[in-house]
Protein backbone atom coordinates (compact mmCIF):
# COMPACT_ATOMS: atom_id res chain seq x y z
CA UNK A 1 0.00 0.00 0.00
CA UNK A 2 1.28 3.52 -1.11
CA UNK A 3 1.16 5.97 1.89
CA UNK A 4 2.27 9.16 2.32
CA UNK A 5 4.66 9.21 5.36
CA UNK A 6 5.29 12.11 7.90
CA UNK A 7 8.82 12.57 8.61
CA UNK A 8 8.85 11.29 12.54
CA UNK A 9 11.66 14.26 13.40
CA UNK A 10 8.96 15.94 12.56
CA UNK A 11 6.32 15.04 14.32
CA UNK A 12 8.85 14.84 17.15
CA UNK A 13 9.55 18.40 17.12
CA UNK A 14 6.21 19.38 16.50
CA UNK A 15 5.70 17.88 20.18
CA UNK A 16 8.61 19.21 22.18
CA UNK A 17 7.94 22.61 20.81
CA UNK A 18 4.34 22.25 22.57
CA UNK A 19 6.03 20.65 25.81
CA UNK A 20 8.60 22.98 25.95
CA UNK A 21 6.45 26.25 24.72
CA UNK A 22 3.85 24.96 27.72
CA UNK A 23 6.75 25.07 30.50
CA UNK A 24 7.40 28.20 29.48
CA UNK A 25 4.09 29.35 28.88
CA UNK A 26 3.35 28.22 32.53
CA UNK A 27 6.10 30.48 33.86
CA UNK A 28 5.43 33.86 32.18
CA UNK A 29 1.77 33.37 32.97
CA UNK A 30 1.73 31.46 36.58
CA UNK A 31 3.88 34.27 38.27
CA UNK A 32 2.04 36.94 39.69
CA UNK A 33 3.38 40.68 38.67
CA UNK A 34 4.69 41.97 41.66
CA UNK A 35 2.18 44.57 43.09
CA UNK A 36 4.51 47.39 44.02
CA UNK A 37 1.80 50.31 44.55
CA UNK A 38 -0.59 48.26 47.00
CA UNK A 39 1.66 48.56 50.13
CA UNK A 40 2.21 52.65 49.75
CA UNK A 41 -1.55 53.15 49.02
CA UNK A 42 -2.16 51.13 52.04
CA UNK A 43 -0.01 53.20 54.27
CA UNK A 44 -1.91 55.92 52.66
CA UNK A 45 -5.39 55.00 53.16
CA UNK A 46 -4.02 54.15 56.95
CA UNK A 47 -2.47 57.57 57.51
CA UNK A 48 -5.41 59.15 55.90
CA UNK A 49 -7.74 57.44 58.45
CA UNK A 50 -5.11 57.62 61.02
CA UNK A 51 -5.09 61.78 60.64
CA UNK A 52 -8.24 62.27 60.57
CA UNK A 53 -8.71 60.35 63.47
CA UNK A 54 -6.66 62.53 65.18
CA UNK A 55 -8.04 65.86 63.62
CA UNK A 56 -10.12 68.51 66.27
CA UNK A 57 -13.64 68.55 64.65
CA UNK A 58 -14.89 71.75 63.45
CA UNK A 59 -18.17 71.84 65.48
CA UNK A 60 -18.79 69.03 67.93
CA UNK A 61 -17.48 65.82 68.84
CA UNK A 62 -14.26 64.35 69.65
CA UNK A 63 -12.47 63.87 66.41
CA UNK A 64 -13.13 64.94 63.19
CA UNK A 65 -14.05 61.47 62.00
CA UNK A 66 -16.71 60.98 64.59
CA UNK A 67 -18.15 64.20 64.03
CA UNK A 68 -18.65 62.87 60.49
CA UNK A 69 -20.47 60.15 61.28
CA UNK A 70 -22.49 61.05 64.19
CA UNK A 71 -25.70 61.45 61.79
CA UNK A 72 -26.84 61.89 58.69
CA UNK A 73 -27.17 65.87 58.80
CA UNK A 74 -23.81 65.90 60.43
CA UNK A 75 -22.23 64.20 57.24
CA UNK A 76 -24.45 66.62 54.98
CA UNK A 77 -22.98 69.48 56.49
CA UNK A 78 -19.46 68.20 56.88
CA UNK A 79 -19.06 66.16 53.82
CA UNK A 80 -17.57 69.22 51.92
CA UNK A 81 -14.86 69.99 54.61
CA UNK A 82 -14.31 66.08 54.97
CA UNK A 83 -13.64 66.26 50.75
CA UNK A 84 -11.33 69.08 51.41
CA UNK A 85 -9.33 67.93 54.35
CA UNK A 86 -9.01 64.88 52.72
CA UNK A 87 -7.42 66.27 49.35
CA UNK A 88 -5.20 67.80 51.82
CA UNK A 89 -3.74 65.02 53.13
CA UNK A 90 -3.40 63.07 50.51
CA UNK A 91 -0.68 63.81 47.72
CA UNK A 92 -1.97 64.98 44.31
CA UNK A 93 -1.57 62.42 42.44
CA UNK A 94 -3.52 60.29 44.61
CA UNK A 95 -7.23 59.97 44.34
CA UNK A 96 -9.43 59.14 46.94
CA UNK A 97 -12.79 57.72 48.05
CA UNK A 98 -14.45 57.87 51.62
CA UNK A 99 -17.02 55.90 52.50
CA UNK A 100 -19.26 56.23 55.49
CA UNK A 101 -22.66 54.81 56.71
CA UNK A 102 -24.26 58.15 55.86
CA UNK A 103 -22.69 58.57 52.61
CA UNK A 104 -19.60 58.55 50.63
CA UNK A 105 -17.52 61.55 49.35
CA UNK A 106 -14.96 61.79 46.70
CA UNK A 107 -14.32 60.24 43.44
CA UNK A 108 -16.26 56.69 42.22
CA UNK A 109 -13.85 54.13 42.62
CA UNK A 110 -12.27 52.98 38.95
CA UNK A 111 -12.23 49.11 37.73
CA UNK A 112 -9.38 48.08 37.17
CA UNK A 113 -6.50 50.06 39.30
CA UNK A 114 -4.37 49.04 42.06
CA UNK A 115 -6.10 50.91 45.09
CA UNK A 116 -5.36 50.94 49.03
CA UNK A 117 -7.62 50.78 51.30
CA UNK A 118 -8.50 51.14 55.36
CA UNK A 119 -11.49 50.59 57.81
CA UNK A 120 -12.07 52.62 60.79
CA UNK A 121 -14.46 50.98 63.33
CA UNK A 122 -16.31 54.37 65.06
CA UNK A 123 -19.49 53.88 67.40
CA UNK A 124 -21.86 54.99 64.50
CA UNK A 125 -20.29 52.02 61.77
CA UNK A 126 -17.27 51.77 60.04
CA UNK A 127 -15.57 54.65 57.74
CA UNK A 128 -13.68 53.03 55.01
CA UNK A 129 -10.85 55.14 53.03
CA UNK A 130 -9.92 53.75 49.66
CA UNK A 131 -7.15 55.35 47.76
CA UNK A 132 -5.59 55.15 44.44
CA UNK A 133 -3.06 56.54 41.81
CA UNK A 134 -4.64 59.39 39.38
CA UNK B 1 1.90 15.32 2.12
CA UNK B 2 -0.47 14.00 -0.53
CA UNK B 3 2.67 13.31 -3.20
CA UNK B 4 3.95 10.06 -1.70
CA UNK B 5 7.98 10.15 -1.26
CA UNK B 6 9.75 8.51 -3.60
CA UNK B 7 12.21 7.06 -1.51
CA UNK B 8 9.14 4.80 0.05
CA UNK B 9 8.34 3.69 -3.37
CA UNK B 10 10.98 0.84 -2.53
CA UNK B 11 11.06 0.24 0.42
CA UNK B 12 8.23 -1.00 3.00
CA UNK B 13 8.88 1.21 6.08
CA UNK B 14 8.79 4.85 5.93
CA UNK B 15 12.69 6.03 6.22
CA UNK B 16 13.39 9.30 8.44
CA UNK B 17 15.13 11.77 6.57
CA UNK B 18 18.04 13.18 7.57
CA UNK B 19 17.75 16.80 6.73
CA UNK B 20 14.41 16.43 8.08
CA UNK B 21 16.32 15.29 11.69
CA UNK B 22 18.40 18.27 11.71
CA UNK B 23 15.92 20.86 10.74
CA UNK B 24 13.92 18.89 13.45
CA UNK B 25 17.08 19.37 16.55
CA UNK B 26 17.67 22.78 15.55
CA UNK B 27 13.98 23.77 15.59
CA UNK B 28 14.19 21.91 19.54
CA UNK B 29 17.07 23.59 20.41
CA UNK B 30 15.92 26.91 19.29
CA UNK B 31 12.75 26.54 21.11
CA UNK B 32 14.43 25.56 24.24
CA UNK B 33 16.28 28.59 24.07
CA UNK B 34 13.67 30.58 24.10
CA UNK B 35 11.73 28.54 26.53
CA UNK B 36 14.31 29.11 29.78
CA UNK B 37 15.26 32.34 28.38
CA UNK B 38 11.14 33.03 29.14
CA UNK B 39 11.49 31.46 32.40
CA UNK B 40 14.32 33.16 33.92
CA UNK B 41 12.81 36.83 32.93
CA UNK B 42 9.48 36.05 34.81
CA UNK B 43 11.37 34.96 37.52
CA UNK B 44 13.70 37.46 37.71
CA UNK B 45 10.45 39.84 36.96
CA UNK B 46 9.11 37.92 40.20
CA UNK B 47 11.82 39.06 42.64
CA UNK B 48 10.56 42.03 44.51
CA UNK B 49 13.55 42.93 46.10
CA UNK B 50 11.41 42.24 49.45
CA UNK B 51 14.47 42.65 52.24
CA UNK B 52 14.18 46.47 50.78
CA UNK B 53 10.79 47.09 50.95
CA UNK B 54 9.91 45.28 54.13
CA UNK B 55 12.97 47.01 56.06
CA UNK B 56 11.48 50.64 54.53
CA UNK B 57 7.82 49.93 55.37
CA UNK B 58 8.98 48.63 59.10
CA UNK B 59 10.65 51.38 59.65
CA UNK B 60 8.29 53.87 58.45
CA UNK B 61 5.48 52.31 60.64
CA UNK B 62 7.94 52.65 63.31
CA UNK B 63 8.63 56.28 62.93
CA UNK B 64 4.61 56.96 62.69
CA UNK B 65 3.91 55.06 65.22
CA UNK B 66 2.00 56.52 68.51
CA UNK B 67 4.58 54.91 70.50
CA UNK B 68 7.80 55.44 68.29
CA UNK B 69 10.76 57.77 68.51
CA UNK B 70 9.06 60.73 66.60
CA UNK B 71 5.69 60.27 67.49
CA UNK B 72 3.28 62.24 69.67
CA UNK B 73 0.49 60.27 68.84
CA UNK B 74 -0.04 58.18 66.08
CA UNK B 75 0.62 59.94 63.20
CA UNK B 76 1.37 62.67 64.69
CA UNK B 77 5.27 64.09 65.01
CA UNK B 78 6.48 66.12 67.73
CA UNK B 79 8.50 68.91 66.63
CA UNK B 80 11.06 69.06 68.84
CA UNK B 81 11.90 65.07 68.97
CA UNK B 82 11.93 65.35 64.87
CA UNK B 83 14.62 67.92 65.99
CA UNK B 84 16.96 65.94 68.20
CA UNK B 85 16.12 62.66 65.95
CA UNK B 86 20.12 61.77 64.50
CA UNK B 87 21.75 59.24 63.08
CA UNK B 88 22.06 57.63 66.21
CA UNK B 89 18.66 57.76 67.54
CA UNK B 90 18.17 55.82 64.03
CA UNK B 91 20.12 53.09 64.42
CA UNK B 92 18.52 52.65 68.41
CA UNK B 93 14.61 52.93 67.21
CA UNK B 94 15.23 51.17 63.91
CA UNK B 95 17.61 48.20 64.27
CA UNK B 96 18.14 47.61 60.47
CA UNK B 97 19.10 50.90 59.74
CA UNK B 98 22.64 49.76 60.98
CA UNK B 99 22.87 47.08 58.42
CA UNK B 100 21.20 49.11 55.03
CA UNK B 101 21.81 52.49 54.06
CA UNK B 102 18.46 54.00 55.36
CA UNK B 103 17.41 58.13 55.08
CA UNK B 104 14.60 59.51 56.55
CA UNK B 105 13.48 62.95 55.38
CA UNK B 106 10.58 64.87 56.22
CA UNK B 107 9.10 67.83 54.15
CA UNK B 108 12.16 67.32 51.56
CA UNK B 109 14.51 67.78 54.36
CA UNK B 110 16.97 64.76 55.72
CA UNK B 111 16.51 64.52 59.26
CA UNK B 112 18.78 61.66 59.81
CA UNK B 113 20.26 58.58 57.45
CA UNK B 114 22.72 55.94 58.10
CA UNK B 115 24.83 55.62 54.71
CA UNK B 116 24.44 57.41 51.79
CA UNK B 117 21.25 56.13 49.99
CA UNK B 118 21.73 56.37 46.34
CA UNK B 119 18.19 54.42 44.40
CA UNK B 120 16.87 52.17 46.59
CA UNK B 121 13.07 51.85 48.07
CA UNK B 122 10.75 54.57 48.97
CA UNK B 123 8.02 54.10 51.43
CA UNK B 124 6.20 57.56 52.37
CA UNK B 125 3.92 57.93 54.86
CA UNK B 126 1.70 61.55 55.46
CA UNK B 127 2.40 63.05 58.87
CA UNK B 128 1.26 65.99 60.59
CA UNK B 129 4.54 67.77 62.35
CA UNK B 130 3.05 69.62 65.65
CA UNK B 131 5.01 72.32 67.12
CA UNK B 132 3.97 73.12 71.04
CA UNK B 133 3.23 76.90 71.49
CA UNK B 134 1.47 78.97 74.10
CA UNK B 135 -1.13 81.42 73.48
CA UNK B 136 -2.21 84.24 76.15
CA UNK B 137 -5.69 85.28 76.45
CA UNK B 138 -6.59 88.60 78.39
CA UNK B 139 -10.28 88.35 78.49
CA UNK B 140 -12.45 91.15 79.26
CA UNK B 141 -14.87 90.25 82.02
CA UNK B 142 -15.49 93.29 82.98
CA UNK B 143 -19.41 92.26 81.62
CA UNK B 144 -19.74 89.00 81.44
CA UNK B 145 -18.33 85.65 84.23
CA UNK B 146 -17.47 83.36 81.52
CA UNK B 147 -14.43 83.28 78.54
CA UNK B 148 -13.97 80.15 75.77
CA UNK B 149 -10.86 79.72 74.99
CA UNK B 150 -10.70 79.31 71.30
CA UNK B 151 -8.56 76.40 71.13
CA UNK B 152 -8.63 72.93 72.85
CA UNK B 153 -6.09 72.29 75.19
CA UNK B 154 -4.65 69.67 77.99
CA UNK B 155 -3.83 72.66 80.21
CA UNK B 156 -4.16 76.30 80.47
CA UNK B 157 -2.13 78.64 83.15
CA UNK B 158 -4.41 81.32 84.72
CA UNK B 159 -3.16 84.13 86.12
CA UNK B 160 -5.78 86.36 88.45
CA UNK B 161 -4.24 89.69 89.75
CA UNK B 162 -7.91 90.99 91.01
CA UNK B 163 -7.74 94.99 91.95
CA UNK B 164 -8.30 95.62 95.55
CA UNK B 165 -11.69 95.01 96.72
CA UNK B 166 -12.16 92.38 94.47
CA UNK B 167 -12.21 88.57 95.25
CA UNK B 168 -12.19 85.83 93.00
CA UNK B 169 -13.27 82.30 94.59
CA UNK B 170 -13.65 80.17 91.95
CA UNK B 171 -12.70 79.02 88.92
CA UNK B 172 -14.92 76.36 87.00
CA UNK B 173 -14.22 74.86 83.10
CA UNK B 174 -17.22 73.86 81.90
CA UNK B 175 -19.07 73.47 85.37
CA UNK B 176 -16.14 71.84 86.80
CA UNK B 177 -14.10 73.30 89.70
CA UNK B 178 -10.93 73.59 89.09
CA UNK B 179 -9.51 76.46 91.39
CA UNK B 180 -11.26 77.28 94.65
CA UNK B 181 -10.32 79.29 97.75
CA UNK B 182 -13.10 80.89 100.11
CA UNK B 183 -10.50 83.90 101.01
CA UNK B 184 -9.52 84.93 97.23
CA UNK B 185 -7.39 83.34 94.42
CA UNK B 186 -4.18 85.30 93.68
CA UNK B 187 -1.28 84.27 91.84
CA UNK B 188 -0.60 81.50 88.97
CA UNK B 189 -2.20 78.16 88.63
CA UNK B 190 -1.68 75.34 86.38
CA UNK B 191 -5.15 73.96 85.29
CA UNK B 192 -5.69 70.74 83.41
CA UNK B 193 -7.65 70.77 81.17
CA UNK B 194 -9.85 68.17 78.89
CA UNK B 195 -8.35 68.34 75.57
CA UNK B 196 -11.31 66.64 73.97
CA UNK B 197 -13.85 69.37 73.90
CA UNK B 198 -13.97 72.98 74.24
CA UNK B 199 -13.50 74.59 77.26
CA UNK B 200 -15.68 77.47 79.03
CA UNK B 201 -14.10 79.07 81.84
CA UNK B 202 -16.00 80.81 84.45
CA UNK B 203 -14.92 83.09 87.47
CA UNK B 204 -17.06 83.06 89.78
CA UNK B 205 -16.39 86.74 91.66
CA UNK B 206 -17.01 89.87 93.87
CA UNK B 207 -16.26 93.37 92.70
CA UNK B 208 -14.89 95.00 89.16
CA UNK B 209 -12.73 92.86 87.25
CA UNK B 210 -11.15 95.33 84.68
CA UNK B 211 -8.86 93.87 81.45
CA UNK B 212 -5.64 92.59 82.34
CA UNK B 213 -6.92 91.11 85.76
CA UNK B 214 -6.79 87.98 84.72
CA UNK B 215 -4.75 86.30 81.77
CA UNK B 216 -5.16 82.63 80.51
CA UNK B 217 -2.43 80.88 78.64
CA UNK B 218 -3.17 77.73 76.47
CA UNK B 219 -1.53 75.15 74.48
CA UNK B 220 -2.32 76.01 70.53
CA UNK B 221 -0.28 73.13 69.07
CA UNK B 222 0.63 74.43 65.60
CA UNK B 223 0.36 71.87 63.11
CA UNK B 224 1.62 71.48 59.75
CA UNK B 225 1.02 68.28 57.26
CA UNK B 226 3.98 66.94 55.75
CA UNK B 227 5.59 63.53 54.06
CA UNK B 228 7.67 61.60 55.75
CA UNK B 229 10.00 59.32 53.56
CA UNK B 230 12.08 56.69 54.10
CA UNK B 231 14.08 55.49 51.98
CA UNK B 232 16.61 51.95 52.17
CA UNK B 233 19.10 50.90 50.04
CA UNK B 234 20.92 47.55 50.28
Amino acid sequence: MRRAQLPLSLVEVALGTVLILGVALGFALGTPAPDRQGPQLDAYASDTAALLANDPPRHDGATRLQEVVANPEAFDREQDALSNRVARILPENVLFRVETPHGAVGTPTPQGVSTGTATVPTGRGSVRIIVWYA
Amino acid sequence: MTAPSRRSDNSARAQTSLPALGIALVLLTVVTGLGVAMADTAIAGADRAPDERRVAAAIADRLVAADGPLAARSNVLNKSRVDGFDRSALKRSAPPASEYAVSVELADEEIASSGTVHSGTRISRLVVVESLETRTLTPDLATTAAVTLPRRSAQATVTIDPPAGTTVWTVRANDRVVLHNRSGLNGSYEVPLVPYETTELRFQRAGRLEPGNVTIGYDAPRSTKETLVVTVDA
